[in-house]
């Protein structure tokens, strides 16, 4: 044991002779006064074991750190639905996010004013999807829709709050 | 797995007597041992693009078999705005300007008020330094060291990367070697391979491990313009820097994962925190 702890140790003695207060307050509060890092044996009982079977449980015990591929079941609770299968053959996808959530997005600015809804990560005719999403939203609104396409980026914006609306026709169309 | 490589063969036969001098007879033969690539996060639209897996041992250019890539990593949308502001970024992180002046109290001299407040029918003045004065100290002068570091968005980072190997890609500029042996250390050897197949005067070379084979090391030292890098190291400046990218297959294949894990992370709150200057 150095020097200093042998002092510190004395002092604490002393300190606690006086009164029980001290006992229990080791401030630590300057570098001096602190006590030399030691190792640190583990108090409790263990042993190691290389099992691959024992392995299984911890690993299913450890954070995921890639989204897994949803269970494939008839519905769920949630009312979620996942993408079909066979997007080959469609002119156009929008592709799920790495969450496995219809990208459709809304964007408010302008304090509240202005409501734009961001259709993301579509590939394929995205012109076509466009012309769709306007003959399906037309029918509910007295205006015309605005919309604008990003080809590059495979973005579609629309004017005004539709999210649900285009939520639903995607999924109808089990996108 | 040959029955899988010359499905594939098969089914790209149009694309090959347009620019390949070798028949896919030879090609079939000889890739007996190659096996395959097969993707992690199969793609489910997009269809995998082709290319040829080269060998560095003969000068001229020698096909040894098709290998599949990834649209999600080499035929992402080629965002030249995202490149852009990865560029900026890493010629911005590391540099400090030193550029320097001298304000009113750090110049020289005028400590004495130059004349008398009242009584001359002169303007007021306490010092000779003062910045109104001619050698008198700057106002928000530029400041030494200025460091410019920041850090761009995970994300950007990572668009960065699949943008610039799908533009590489898409440029015909991507080119996949078995491995960097080389048959000799001299470097007219190298420079002659990249000369024949019009690779571009400057070459980047794509190693897994940091540790690369004897011959190209020795045979590049003198040579500028070509250049060797561990996968840990590719960035986007320097896929942009030069004319063409070689990855061997196994650093293709590491890239490639990582790029993809990293596109698929579960919890990005690690990577989307704010950057801090100890963390480690």
């Amino acid at each position: 044991m150095s020097l200093r702890c042998y002092f510190s140790q004395l002092l604490r003695s002393r300190l606690s002779a006086h009164s029980n207060t001290y006992k229990n307050s080791v401030r630590h509060a300057t570098y001096k006064a602190s006590p030399f890092a030691e190792d640190i044996e583990p108090t409790v009982k263990y042993e190691v074991s290389k099992n691959p079977e024992e392995w299984k449980y911890v690993e299913r015990a450890l954070p995921l750190t890639i989204v897994p591929q949803p269970i494939r079941k008839e519905s769920y609770p949630s009312g979620w639905k996942p993408q079909t299968e066979d997007v080959k053959k469609l002119p156009y996808l929008v592709q799920r996010t790495k969450n496995h959530m219809i990208p459709v997005y809304l964007q408010i600015s302008q304090r509240g004013v202005r409501r734009h809804t961001f259709v993301r990560k579509i590939q394929g005719d995205i012109n076509l999807l466009e012309q769709e999403l306007k003959e399906f939203l037309q029918k509910e609104s007295f205006q015309p829709i605005r919309s604008q396409v990003n080809e590059l980026t495979g973005i579609i914006r629309i004017n005004g709050d539709h999210v649900n609306a285009i939520k639903y026709f995607l999924e109808k169309k089990n996108l | 797995m040959l029955s899988n490589i010359s499905k594939n063969l098969r089914t790209c036969t149009g694309y090959l007597h347009k620019y390949c001098s070798t028949s896919v007879a030879a090609i079939e033969n000889k890739s007996n041992a190659i096996e395959p690539r097969t993707l992690a996060f199969p793609p489910k639209y997009q269809d995998p693009r082709q290319i040829w897996l080269e060998s560095l041992d003969t000068i001229d250019q020698r096909k040894l078999a098709l290998l599949e890539l990834h649209p999600a990593v080499f035929a992402a949308s080629p965002r030249i705005d995202v490149i852009q502001q990865n560029v900026r970024w890493q010629q911005l992180y590391r540099y400090v300007s030193y550029a320097h002046t001298k304000n009113k109290f750090e110049v020289r001299g005028g400590g004495r008020k130059p004349w008398p407040q009242k009584g001359l029918g002169k303007a007021r003045h306490g010092s000779i330094r003062s910045p109104l004065w001619r050698g008198g100290g700057v106002i928000h002068g530029p400041r030494s060291p200025t460091p410019h570091f920041y850090m761009l968005p995970f994300p950007k980072r990572l668009i960065g990367l699949t943008s610039m190997l799908s533009v590489k890609f898409a440029q015909d500029d991507l080119h996949i070697v078995d491995s960097l042996e080389l048959p000799t250390d001299e470097p007219g050897y190298i420079e002659e391979l990249v000369k024949s197949r019009l690779w571009g005067p400057s070459v980047l070379f794509i190693n897994l491990e940091d540790i690369m084979p004897r011959n190209i090391t020795v045979a590049t030292e003198q040579v500028k313009h070509i250049n060797l890098m561990p996968a840990y190291g590719l960035n986007v400046y320097s896929m942009l820097k030069h004319n063409t990218l070689v990855l061997t297959r196994a650093a293709l294949d590491h890239i490639e994962n990582k790029l993809l894990e990293n596109l698929h992370m579960n919890d990005p709150k690690a990577v989307l925190a704010k950057f801090k200057v100890d963390q480690c």
